[in-house]
C-alpha cells in the first residue's frame, strides 16, 4: 500500500422495505498524506455513506459493505469494531457539518475534546484539559483557557466550528474527513475555517477527504476531486483537470450551471434538466443518461449498459465515466462547453 | 430619503415600493427575573426604493435583517418603526383585514419548499386558495387558471390533484412559485429562494423566475447570501450588516467596485470554481464573527472587524450617502 488511504470497489448497500438501495457503488480512489480529496456531489450521490464507511461507522448496522478500504495499513471493512475504534480519533476523524448537533449540549467544550484524548492517550485529566486548551489556542478561540468551561451553545457557530476542529485533531489523526464543513457557515467565516483546514494540513501532514456539493470550496482547498452521481464515481482527477477539462456531461451541466462572479449575468444559465435519480431506481445503463443533452449522439449504448471509468488517453490519471468516444466529447467541450467556464 | 435613493433608477420610472427608516425590534431574553427584556435590534433604518420592474437583491450574512426586512415588506411582520409605502399605500401601519386586498399584489416565495407547503392539501388546493382567500373567480373557472399557472411554473397541469411529498424539492419550489404567482402580483419578495435546492437544479429555478420576471413585469425582492446568485438576478444590490444597509449600487458598479469595506470582504472570500482564481484575486479575511445584535458595537457597527477602522468609527454611525453611483455607509468608502 503506497497511498495512506486506498479504497477498492467499495460498495454499499441498504436493505429497506421498498428495495435494495445502492448508495455506493464500486468506489475506488487514494489519498496521500498532506493532500485533500474533494469529493463533489448532489444530495443522494453517497458522498457521506462513503466517508461513513471509511469510518466503519456502519458496522452493526444493515448497510451491506463491501470492498476493500485500507487506512494505514489496516483494512476496515473486514476489521472487527474494537479494532476500527482504536483507529477512529486517533488515526482518523470527522468534522460534521452542524457542529452544533454533533457537539454534545450537556457537556462544556473542554470535557469533550479532552475526552477524545482521554481515551487515546495514557494521560491524566489535568494532561487532557491541557491539551483541550493547547487545541482551542491552536484553532483560534481567544481566551482558550477560559472558554473550555463554556457549553456549545455559549459558542457561535463559526467557534463551534473550530472548536469541533479542535476536538477531531486533538489526538494528531493522520486522515481527516470532513463533511460539508461549512455549509452551515457564512462566506467570511467559511473562508476563516477553509484557511484554518489548510494551515493546520501543512502543519501536520493530514489527508484530508472534503465532502461538499460547492465546487468553489474544492476549488480552493482540493488537490483531487471525485466526482459522484447516483452512488457513482463518474469523474476522477486532479482540481485543475476536472474544473478546467471536465470530461462527463454532468460535469459540464455542473460547471454550467453555476452562476459566476466573473460571467455575464445577462445570458440565462444553463441548467441541467430533470432531477436526480431515486437510488432504489437508479436509470438502467449510465444514471445520467435521461438528463444528458448528448444521448442522441452517442446511441443506445447509454441506457443499456454501465459504462467504465477509464482513463481520458493512455497513461493519463483523468478518469471519466461515459460511453462518448473522445473526440466527440473534444469537440462538444470546446464547442458548446468552454465558453461558459 | 426617498430623493436620494433613486439610485440606479431613470427618475421617470415608477417607484412601486419605498421603504423609510424601516426599524425592527425583538424582544429578547430577560435580563433578571423582574428585570426588562433584553431588545434584538434586527432591522434599524433600512431606506431604499424599488422601481416597478425592477429586481432588487438584498446580500449579507445569516442576523444581518435581510429576511426580517423581507417579512416586513409582506407585512408578516408588523415594524417597530417606519413606513413602507407600496403603490402609494402606507402599509406599515395597517391591520389583518386591511392588509388582505393588498396582499393579492405582495407575495412572497419562501427558503424551504418543504415546510413552506401544507402536506395535506394537494397541489391544485395549494395553488388555489389565493383566489378562494380573495373571492376572486378567474376567467374559465379556479381550476382551469390553477393549471395554466402550474404549466408556467413547467409543472405538469395533470399532478393537480397530487401531494407536495409527491415531488422533489425543485418541483416544490416551483409549487410554491405558482402560488405567489396566482394573483398576478406586482411585487414578490423571495427569501432565499434557492439556497435549499441542489446546485443542478438552482438554475432551473433561477431561470425560471427571470423568465417570469420578463413576461408578466414583475417586482423582485431577491434575498439571498449567496453573492454569485444575486448578481445573476438582480439588477440592484442592497448589502446589509448587523440590521443596516451599508451599501447600494446597481450590479455592476457594486461588483466591480464596492465602496464599503465589508462589501469587498464579502466578495473576496466568494470560493470560485477556477483554479486560477485561487491565489490571483487579492483576499481580505475578516477575523471573528458577526457581533450580537442584541448589543451592537456602537457607530459604526462593522467597526469591530474592519481594518479601516478609526476613533469616529466607534463615536459616529455614518449615514448612507451618495458618493458617485453608489450609496455607501462609511467614513472611510474606498
Amino acid at each position: 500500500m503506497s497511498a495512506f488511504l486506498e479504497v477498492k470497489n467499495l460498495s454499499v448497500v441498504f436493505p429497506t422495505e421498498d428495495g435494495r438501495v445502492q448508495a455506493v457503488d464500486s468506489l475506488s480512489f487514494s489519498v496521500e498524506k498532506g493532500k485533500t480529496l474533494g469529493i463533489v456531489g448532489e444530495s443522494g450521490s453517497g458522498k457521506s455513506v462513503t466517508s461513513l464507511s471509511i469510518l466503519g461507522l456502519q458496522k452493526g448496522t444493515r448497510a451491506e459493505v463491501t470492498g476493500e478500504i485500507w487506512v494505514d495499513g489496516t483494512e476496515i471493512v473486514s476489521a472487527n469494531e474494537d479494532e476500527v475504534r482504536k483507529l477512529r480519533g486517533k488515526s482518523m476523524a470527522m468534522i460534521f457539518q452542524d457542529a452544533l448537533a454533533a457537539l454534545h449540549p450537556y457537556y462544556t467544550v473542554g470535557h469533550q475534546i479532552a475526552e477524545a484524548y482521554l481515551v487515546h492517550n495514557k494521560v491524566s485529566k489535568k494532561q487532557a484539559l491541557a491539551r483541550a486548551v493547547e487545541m482551542l489556542d491552536r484553532v483560534g478561540i481567544p481566551e482558550p483557557h477560559k472558554r473550555i468551561n463554556d457549553y456549545p451553545h455559549q459558542f457561535s457557530g463559526g467557534m463551534r466550528q473550530r472548536a469541533m476542529i479542535a476536538m477531531a485533531l486533538s489526538c494528531n489523526p493522520s486522515l481527516l474527513i470532513a463533511d460539508e464543513p461549512t455549509t452551515a457557515l457564512d462566506v467570511t467565516v467559511q473562508a476563516q475555517i477553509l484557511e484554518l483546514l489548510r494551515d493546520l494540513q501543512k502543519e501536520f501532514g493530514t489527508a484530508i477527504i472534503l465532502i461538499t456539493h460547492d465546487l468553489g470550496v474544492v476549488a480552493e482547498t482540493a488537490d483531487d476531486i471525485l466526482l459522484m452521481y447516483a452512488g457513482k464515481q463518474i469523474e476522477y482527477g486532479t482540481v485543475r483537470d476536472v474544473l478546467q477539462i471536465p470530461q462527463h456531461p454532468y460535469a459540464w451541466g455542473l460547471l454550467t450551471s453555476i452562476p459566476r462572479l466573473t460571467g455575464d449575468p445577462n445570458l440565462p444559465l444553463t441548467a441541467i434538466q430533470g432531477t436526480p435519480p431515486s437510488l432504489i431506481s437508479v436509470p438502467s445503463g449510465c444514471a445520467f443518461n435521461p438528463r444528458c443533452n448528448y444521448v442522441d449522439q452517442v446511441g443506445t449504448l447509454c441506457a443499456s449498459s454501465v459504462p467504465d471509468l477509464l482513463p481520458i488517453a493512455q497513461g493519463q490519471s483523468h478518469y471519466v465515466r461515459c460511453h462518448m468516444n473522445p473526440a466527440l466529447r473534444e469537440s462538444i467541450f470546446t464547442t458548446q462547453v468552454r465558453p461558459h467556464l | 430619503m426617498s430623493q436620494n435613493s433613486k439610485v440606479g433608477n431613470d427618475s421617470g420610472e415608477e417607484i412601486i415600493l419605498s421603504v423609510s427608516g424601516l426599524t425592527k425590534h425583538f424582544p429578547g431574553a430577560k435580563t433578571s427575573f423582574f428585570g426588562k427584556h433584553e431588545i434584538v435590534q434586527a432591522v434599524d433604518g433600512v431606506s431604499f426604493d424599488v422601481a416597478a420592474g425592477e429586481s432588487l437583491g438584498l446580500v449579507g450574512e445569516s442576523g444581518c435583517g435581510k429576511s426580517t426586512t423581507g417579512r416586513l415588506i409582506t407585512r408578516l411582520l408588523e415594524p417597530t418603526a417606519g413606513t413602507v409605502v407600496f403603490d402609494g399605500q402606507d402599509i406599515s401601519k395597517l391591520n389583518n383585514s386591511e392588509l388582505r386586498p393588498i396582499r393579492s399584489d405582495l407575495q412572497m416565495i419562501f427558503q424551504d419548499p418543504y415546510a413552506s407547503l401544507n402536506p395535506r392539501h394537494t397541489v391544485g388546493t395549494i395553488v388555489s386558495t389565493p383566489f378562494k382567500i380573495n373571492k376572486v373567480v378567474p376567467e374559465g373557472g379556479v381550476k382551469k387558471r390553477v393549471q395554466e399557472i402550474l404549466e408556467i411554473v413547467g409543472l405538469n397541469p395533470e399532478h393537480y390533484n397530487r401531494y407536495p411529498h409527491e415531488f422533489s424539492g425543485g418541483q416544490r419550489q416551483r409549487i410554491g412559485i405558482a402560488r405567489a404567482l396566482a394573483l398576478r402580483p406586482k411585487l414578490i419578495v423571495a427569501d432565499e429562494p434557492v439556497s435549499a435546492l441542489d446546485v443542478s437544479i438552482q438554475a432551473q429555478i433561477i431561470n425560471l423566475m427571470k423568465d417570469l420576471q420578463k413576461d408578466f413585469g414583475l417586482t423582485f425582492i431577491f434575498i439571498a447570501h449567496d453573492l454569485a446568485v444575486v448578481r445573476h438576478f438582480a439588477q440592484r444590490v442592497a448589502v446589509m450588516y448587523l440590521g443596516n444597509i451599508v451599501e447600494i449600487a446597481d450590479r455592476d458598479t457594486l461588483y466591480s467596485s464596492p465602496k464599503h469595506p465589508y462589501t469587498k470582504a464579502l466578495l473576496s472570500a466568494v470560493p470560485e470554481a477556477d483554479p486560477d482564481a485561487v491565489g490571483a484575486r487579492e483576499r481580505i479575511r475578516l477575523t471573528g464573527d458577526v457581533p450580537n445584535p442584541i448589543n451592537p458595537p456602537s457607530g459604526c457597527r462593522f467597526r469591530t472587524r474592519c481594518w479601516k477602522a478609526q476613533d469616529i468609527c466607534a463615536s459616529s454611525a455614518p449615514a448612507l450617502l451618495q458618493i458617485g453611483q453608489t450609496q455607501v455607509a462609511c467614513h472611510f468608502p474606498e
